[in-house]
């Protein structure tokens, strides 16, 4: 996985400058949590279901090796194969052998964050082979080269305008000369496009939501339908995923289904829930004539039994994303990997490596919000903060943050000279301040201090001060 | 088996060996015994509810329901509604023996059977579906001899006959259908819950119908 997390400065300060990009970061940092709540509200087991979630997953990933067993032999019974990859390489290579093996020429996909992570579409372009992206936003990024910028939704930072240049340029060699930029028309326009596609299509691959250990059946979830129909039409179906997707029964899929698309886009139910095992049957009216897995490792065992295997849980909705003020100011493409936001800070240092990644856990403000809305209750800051860590024991802090830090634990082991130097700044914070709104803020400081006036203001300490306090009974 | 098989299930086993949490033979016991999950009050409304709730659910979520009083008014019911809408008076029929024998020609309709990929671009489609779900509206149907799945992708229109005592509460319902269905492959292919016209939001956030599937969704709820 191509990871560019160390522009991220200079990105962040582009994004926050960038009008129209900002405008599709109030649909996700606005609209979605308003959405999610009002569903959410409407549910009272809501809770509930969370903390099952949590224990079906906690319990599926201690106990791995039997429900990864048990799905593959379900597989096999229904008459599918079962395909393991270590790497990324490995995981390509198997599809591209599998395409090969099947002379097929044109691939259809639906969105699938682990082929991203696999940079599996680079691959098999790479190889000659065709491959077409369906999810509508997919197929927009895809035609502009561009990364998802939202796990769930890859081309809202786009506008209507944006996607007719896009589609006006892509279909033109097709006979489409007419440009159009009516919403509708644009999306009739990719249906008519790529219907053709399907239709012609040897291969689809697809991910998958989960998979069902009790039944050997992978589950996929959208909107559109296009998982559905490159499920159907080709007469070869790929399934690429993580191993971490197993859920052991079909009871314990029902609680994720309850929880998933009120999470991702406040929504009771995507469209099309849809659970899929082995290729046609004999007497079947339709359907592929194989059926294949590839389970994917690329580093999901490293995170097992370390302080961020929680993180393995993810079901990938995007709520953190749109509950994190970082995200929601600066976008998913300021990340530079494919997952972006809470989530993306966790999974990239542990898929690529912490150094790569350093600048991600550290893009937050352990405000909380992401673990408080997280259907399967990850605590994210928890692993950021173990992210930072290990940066910090790497020596890979920047030096004056080192040496910020070390100074602070040096005054923190001894409490006396702490609480006068504690005593000594509030006062001279309180000399500094000056009432604006009501409220005592210092809104210039001098040296260092001036890079946090420059863009806001900082508060008067209390006084007396919480230790003071706390001592007397007043707090606990 | 690979290389790569043999070694992830290494690293598994040496996670699982050193904190010894796995217990395999539970694991067995829940795959042979589904334990039971929180089952939210909207999968389990009382059986007199359970159209009523099913109807309002499937409505929100772009469905048009109409009824009929038995399978001999089916075939009115769909050319009222093809009618209504402007759409020609010809449907392709699922391969259901259920559609075998009603009276598709005296209500004025034109029937085929051809479900190939390419016959279907712009089609009306009749088929049966196992269950509906009152939880969230959605109608559940398998793959088999009698539902090519193509048949609810490809037309423009989806029309789902649906027997009211095949409405359901919720998924848990659903599950013990497609169990006991079980043969030597286990689960039918495809086992789908289609939830009102394919639809998508991938522009500016503003919902549109008609995304890559079906633009309407009928359903023909059978007393």
């Amino acid at each position: 996985m191509q990871v560019t997390s160390s522009e991220f400065d200079a990105r962040a300060k582009s994004a926050i400058d960038d009008a129209q990009l900002q405008t599709g970061l109030f649909v996700f940092g606005k609209i979605f949590p308003l959405l999610r709540a009002a569903t959410v509200g409407k549910l009272p087991e809501f809770d509930a279901l969370r903390d099952a979630a949590r224990d079906i997953k906690i319990h599926t990933l201690h106990t791995l090796a039997p429900y990864l067993e048990a799905f593959e032999a379900r597989v096999t019974e229904a008459g599918g194969r079962v395909h393991w990859a270590r790497t990324a390489e490995e995981a390509n290579a198997i599809v591209e052998r599998l395409c090969t093996d099947a002379n097929a020429k044109n691939i259809i996909k639906s969105k699938s964050m682990v082929t991203e992570e696999l940079e599996l579409n680079d691959h098999l372009i790479g190889k000659g082979f065709t491959v077409v992206e369906t999810d509508l936003g997919e197929y927009i990024i895809q035609l502009r080269q561009e990364k998802p910028f939202h796990i769930v939704g890859p081309a809202l930072h786009l506008t209507a305008a944006q996607v007719s240049d896009t589609f006006y340029q892509a279909h033109k060699p097709l006979g489409r000369t007419e440009k159009v930029e009516d919403k509708v028309k644009l999306v009739e326009e990719a249906r008519i496009v790529l219907r053709e596609r399907f239709k012609s299509a040897d291969v689809g691959i697809t991910g998958a939501n989960f998979l069902v250990a009790e039944t050997g059946q992978i589950v996929l979830i959208t909107n559109e339908g296009n998982a559905d129909l490159a499920a159907t039409l080709p007469k070869k179906h790929i399934v690429v995923t993580g191993i971490e997707k197993v859920v052991p029964t079909l009871n314990d899929l029902s609680v994720f289904l309850r929880i998933l698309a009120r999470s991702a886009t406040g929504q009771e139910t995507s469209n099309y829930v849809s659970l899929y095992s082995g290729p046609r049957r004999a007497r079947d009216a339709d359907g592929p004539e194989s059926f294949d897995i590839v389970l994917v490792d690329n580093g999901r065992t490293d995170m097992l039994g370390t302080p961020v295997e929680d993180m393995l849980r993810c079901i990938r909705c995007g709520a953190c994303l749109n509950a994190c003020p970082v995200f929601t100011t600066v976008g998913g493409q300021t990340y530079g990997s494919v997952y972006s936001g809470p989530m993306g800070a966790v999974w990239t240092p542990a898929l690529a490596s912490v150094s790569q990644a350093a600048k991600l856990p550290n893009a937050s403000t352990f405000c909380g919000k992401c673990e408080e809305v997280c259907p399967v209750r990850i605590p994210l800051p928890a692993m950021m903060r173990h992210w930072r860590e290990k940066e910090f024991e790497a020596h890979l802090t920047p030096a004056g943050q080192r040496w910020g830090l070390g100074a602070w634990a040096w005054l923190g082991a001894r409490p006396r000279l702490y609480g006068v130097t504690a005593a000594l700044t509030g006062m001279a914070l309180r000399l500094l301040s000056r009432t604006k709104r009501r409220t005592r803020l210092v809104t210039w400081l001098p040296f260092l201090g001036r890079g946090w006036t420059r863009s806001r203001d900082l508060a008067v300490p209390a006084e007396p001060p919480f230790l003071s306090q706390y001592r007397e009974g007043r707090r606990r | 088996m690979s290389d790569a098989r043999t070694a992830i299930f290494a690293k598994i086993n040496a996670v699982d060996a050193n904190r010894r949490r796995a217990d395999p033979a539970q694991a067995q016991a829940r795959l042979d015994a589904p334990v039971g999950q929180p089952l939210p009050a909207i999968a389990t409304p009382k059986a007199a509810d359970r159209q009523e709730v099913f109807i309002a659910k499937a409505l929100e979520l772009g469905c048009t329901v109409a009824d009929a009083a038995g399978m001999d008014a089916v075939p009115a019911a769909i050319a009222a509604y093809l009618t209504q809408h402007d759409a020609p008076l010809e449907v392709v029929l699922a391969p259901d023996d259920d559609f075998a024998d009603l009276g598709w020609l005296a209500a004025g309709l034109t029937t085929t059977s051809d479900a190939a990929k390419h016959a279907l671009d712009g089609a009306s489609s009749v088929t049966r579906a196992r269950a509906g779900v009152a939880e969230t509206g959605a109608v559940a149907v398998a793959s088999s001899a009698r539902y090519a799945t193509g048949l609810g992708l490809l037309p423009d229109r989806h029309i789902i006959v649906l027997h009211t005592d095949e409405i359901v509460g919720g998924y848990e319902d659903v599950w013990q259908i497609a169990r006991s269905a079980r043969d030597n492959q286990g689960m039918s292919r495809a086992l789908i819950f289609i939830g009102g016209p394919s639809r998508t939001a991938d522009i500016e956030a503003t919902l549109v119908m008609g995304a890559h599937g079906p633009r309407a969704v009928h359903l023909i709820l059978v007393a």
